[in-house]
């Protein structure tokens, strides 16, 4: 059996996710505020978008208490930009008007995938 | 006669939120009136346990909750020795501004108190009252007082209980509150001098269980403060 072969055998054992070929999957997951909030939802499966910019600011008290401002600026990024992210690449679904925030189902190495992400932050 | 700054700001609405993978028992120690306390948990893989304050619903801060839990044993400067360590301190003092808390101790009140005089040393100039129920009570302060009476340009007046004659010192007026109506009352107030965003006020009251009070740095409530004590019947 070639070496290609091998690696089918091997992974035909495991499901392999769809969103690991995904480019939107890959840039989703390419920013830091992104693999916090995702790290954060998979946990909490639901929560407002004030909590995520909540934990955002959680992320932040090493360096003293955090602003108002800094608060706010996590919010519009939350809304403008690291929410409709996610959610194009299947990973959360985001309702703007109640502004609340559901996790979407993955396969587990996805979610293994993103708390290694938040973990190594610390190493 | 004091009273009713209190129950002003008592209506005024905070709302904590700590955030910890487990419920810390926090809202058992705050034990404040005008705040709420929640808890909500955070995975274990996020950020380290930290607390989020709104007022009136509006952030107005997050903090570690380790250096939260620091406000129930908090740093005693003297004035003009604060460092790096206790502006962290200072700067949860702002963000709990205008919440009556429950249950402070004199330690607590001191280091509050301190915060106010320390502020008061470094403006230099301008009207700074002060009442610590009792003028006996002052009489661990002294050295204190003396030091800010000597080193700036400060107005110092000492109100209490005249149950103790206190020292003649240049720039501190003492006076005796022979009604007794401060007597309760834990209370410091600086108008700022020329900076009026440096007033500040300290407004507590003994209670059997420890002391309720609330501080804040809104120059017209230290006015107010201020004119109530010049003008109280003594």
């Amino acid at each position: 059996m070639d070496d290609r072969s091998r690696l089918f055998e091997e992974s035909a054992d495991v499901e392999v996710p769809t969103q690991f070929g995904d480019d939107a999957f890959y840039r989703a997951l390419a920013a830091r505020p992104r693999r916090r909030v995702l790290a954060h939802l998979l946990a909490r499966e639901e929560c407002s978008v004030e909590e995520l910019a909540d934990v955002l600011c959680g992320w932040e008290t090493g360096e003293g208490m955090v602003s108002p401002e800094r608060h706010e600026e996590a919010h519009v990024g939350l809304v403008h930009s690291h929410l409709p992210r996610l959610e194009a690449a299947g990973l959360v679904s985001f309702d703007p008007s109640e502004g609340t925030v559901t996790a979407l189902s993955v396969p587990e190495p996805v979610e293994r995938l993103v708390e290694y992400g938040v973990v190594a932050e610390e190493a | 006669m004091l009273e009713g700054y209190i129950t002003d700001v008592e209506r005024r609405r905070t709302e904590l939120t700590v955030y910890s993978p487990e419920d810390t028992g926090l809202a058992a120690q705050l034990a404040t009136r005008n705040a709420t306390v929640e808890h909500r948990p955070l995975s274990p893989a996020g950020p380290p346990p930290f607390v989020a304050i709104r007022r009136n619903g509006g952030f107005v801060g997050a903090l570690d909750l380790e250096e939260f839990r620091a406000l129930l044993a908090p740093p005693v400067v003297r004035p003009g020795e604060w460092d790096g360590l206790a502006e962290g301190y200072r700067a949860l003092l702002g963000a709990l501004e205008e919440t009556v808390f429950t249950g402070l101790d004199r330690r607590q009140l001191l280091a509050t108190s301190r915060e106010i005089e320390d502020r008061a040393y470094r403006v230099g100039s301008g009207e700074l009252r002060v009442c610590f129920q009792s003028l006996s009570s002052f009489d661990a302060q002294t050295g204190v007082y003396r030091q800010l009476a000597e080193g700036s340009d400060l107005a110092i007046h000492v109100y209490g209980e005249p149950d103790w004659t206190p020292p003649t010192v240049e720039g501190i007026t003492y006076h005796r509150d022979t009604e007794g109506g401060l007597a309760p009352f834990w209370c410091l107030a600086f108008d700022g001098g020329p900076e009026e965003s440096q007033a500040c006020v300290l407004v507590a009251r003994e209670r059997a269980d420890g002391f309720v009070g609330f501080w804040s740095y809104d120059a017209e409530l230290a006015a107010d403060v201020l004119d109530t004590l010049e003008s109280a019947p003594l």
